[in-house]
């Protein structure tokens, strides 16, 4: 197993969210996170990135426990991440934010091992970015934004690529194109763990999916199993 | 494989280069249609824009503002005093080689100490251990001189080639350390250039524009912070280094905390979000400071002036409102 998150429970402050979750990722699997807003997909995103602390639980990344590290030493270990926001530093230009993922990711376990190829990967999955590449990170769309991200987390030669809502905000045209990145992602043999609140545009990419629903995983397994289950649609409507 | 003129790196290099070009002209050519004084402004002028060029690094590019780097420059211009009365020989290379590691050891203790800490609590960080660097050179008298400082006289240049004695030996001195010190500036400005436009640099911008994305893109804020101080502080170290034989004294006065103040105002005079910003700001600083004080006994004051009217009208200093200026003038024409 990639990733193996086992019975966490995490705060944000003294408000208790994530309630005994427990997610896994395989190698080569594509694995979404649905729910609505609030359900706690992000904390969720953030345990495993380790930009929440969590107070009890377990996370095992490539059979090593990851818990305690900080959120440096786990992107070196092989997770990147795309977050909501983008996350794109504005005064940068593309170019320089990717030079920092490049530049990391010569210090990445797969980095290291010559398994990276980083930027030229990030370039066939988007690349309209090559284009892009001279622009500060304030003068991007929104979309153009989230192509930096997933690019910029693809230069770091990432075993697993989390997503937190990269569809959120895009024309359907756009939507189109960044489900076909996900696909060329998962084809490169880089895992993905995808946030999102639309359970329909999950299924079409995800191998296997969670639901979760105040802090709790209510659901898990394959995505058609979850379009004819009654309570998981009740429970994401609302 | 041939360089690429056209990546972002090496225009923005191109460009430093042909903006450097006619200036370093102009600066080798200076002392011979200028007067000894004025060389000697140009040189402390040179020397407050090493200082400010390496605690711009820290205030323009990692987004720390340090209220204490006048103990860097401070300790720098001490080992030498040090140097002169404890060691031998009384040679510029000698002070430059026993002085920057010296600077590199205290910035890298002091930086490990501050950067624990961020804003404010930073600031008021290196502030307080400044003062302490402070009291103690005021206190240990007897071995730092107290308020009487410590004399440094006119050492030899380029490994003895270069004595001065006899009449004219202060005329020479001045010539000679302009030209010495105009060297270390370019060497300077280059390795910073070198230094902000490196991963690592963009790193450091990346970190001062949001701190979590850059965690999570695998950057270990906190070392990066106490490198980005180290090199700082070993910049300013340098200024002070070079600044104390052209001064021949050194008091505790440019470890006092409004020493460090005038290295902020420098930063902020030539402009902080831009890479010669504090170039500017260090030379305009030495100049308006030497004209103020020679002015009126109130040149505090008009300093105090100086800076309200500069945040008021121009927050992004010269360097940034006459980038602005050029900006809208080409639009205009366009």
């Amino acid at each position: 197993m990639l990733l193996e998150v086992k019975g966490i429970n995490t705060y944000r402050g003294p408000a208790h969210i994530l309630h005994g979750v427990s997610i896994s990722v395989d190698k080569d699997e594509v694995v979404a996170l649905v729910g609505r807003n609030g359900a706690g997909r992000t904390t969720i995103i953030e345990s495993v990135t380790g930009l929440l602390p969590v107070r009890s639980g377990q996370i095992l990344f490539r059979d090593e426990e990851i818990t305690s590290l900080p959120p440096h030493r786990r992107a070196k270990r092989g997770i990147g991440y795309a977050p909501e926001n983008s996350g794109i530093f504005p005064e940068l230009t593309v170019a320089e934010n990717l030079m920092i993922s490049r530049w990391l990711a010569q210090k990445t376990e797969r980095g290291a091992a010559g398994d990276g190829n980083t930027e030229a990967r990030a370039f066939t999955v988007f690349p309209e970015v090559r284009q892009l590449v001279d622009r500060q990170g304030q003068n991007l769309s929104g979309g153009q934004k989230k192509m930096v991200a997933i690019a910029r987390a693809m230069a770091l030669a990432p075993y697993l690529l989390i997503l937190d809502e990269a569809f959120e905000g895009l024309a359907p045209a756009v939507v189109k194109r960044f489900r076909e990145a996900v696909m060329t992602i998962k084809a490169m043999g880089i895992s993905l763990l995808i946030a999102e609140s639309n359970l329909v545009s999950a299924a079409t990419m995800a191998d296997r999916l969670y639901v979760v629903d105040r802090g709790e995983i209510v659901f898990h397994g394959k995505p058609q199993q979850a379009l004819a289950d009654d309570q998981v649609m009740r429970t994401l409507r609302g | 494989m041939k360089p690429d003129p056209n990546t972002p790196r090496n225009r923005s290099l191109l460009r430093l280069a042909a903006a450097m070009a006619p200036i370093l002209l102009l600066l080798i050519l200076l002392p011979t249609f200028v007067e000894t004084y004025q060389i000697q402004l140009v040189t402390y002028g040179l020397i407050a824009a090493i200082a400010a060029l390496g605690f711009n690094l820290l205030l323009g590019y990692t987004g720390l503002l340090s209220f204490g780097h006048s103990a860097y420059f401070g300790i720098g211009a001490y080992t030498v005093a040090f140097v002169v009365q404890h060691l031998g020989p009384h040679s510029m290379e000698f002070y430059i080689l026993i002085g920057i590691p010296v600077v590199a050891i205290v910035s890298a203790l002091f930086g490990y100490i501050c950067v624990r800490h961020t804003r404010i609590f930073f600031g008021i960080l290196t502030l307080a251990i400044s003062q302490v660097v402070y009291s103690l050179v005021l206190k240990l008298y007897w071995v730092t001189g107290g308020s009487d400082g410590l004399r440094v006289p006119r050492p030899a240049l380029l490994l003895g080639l270069l004595n001065f004695s006899g009449p004219r030996a202060f005329q020479q001195f001045i010539t000679s350390y302009y030209y010495y010190v105009l060297a270390i500036f370019v060497v300077c400005v280059v390795l910073m250039w070198v230094v902000v436009h490196s991963p690592f640099g963009k790193a450091l911008q990346a970190i001062r524009d949001n701190e979590v994305r850059a965690r999570f893109l695998g950057l270990s804020i906190r070392r990066f912070r106490w490198i980005s101080f180290l090199v700082s502080g070993t910049f300013t170290g340098l200024a002070g280094i070079l600044w104390v034989p052209l001064n021949g004294l050194t008091t505790p006065d440019v470890l006092y905390w409004t020493f460090s103040g005038e290295i902020v105002f420098s930063a902020l005079l030539g402009g902080f979000r831009n890479f010669t910003g504090p170039i500017v700001g260090g030379i305009v600083f030495t100049y308006l400071k030497t004209y103020a004080v020679a002015t009126t006994e109130y040149w505090q004051l008009l300093l105090g002036v100086v800076l309200v009217t500069l945040v008021l009208v121009l927050p992004t200093g010269i360097v940034g409102g006459l980038s602005m200026l050029g900006l809208r003038l080409s639009k205009g024409r366009s």
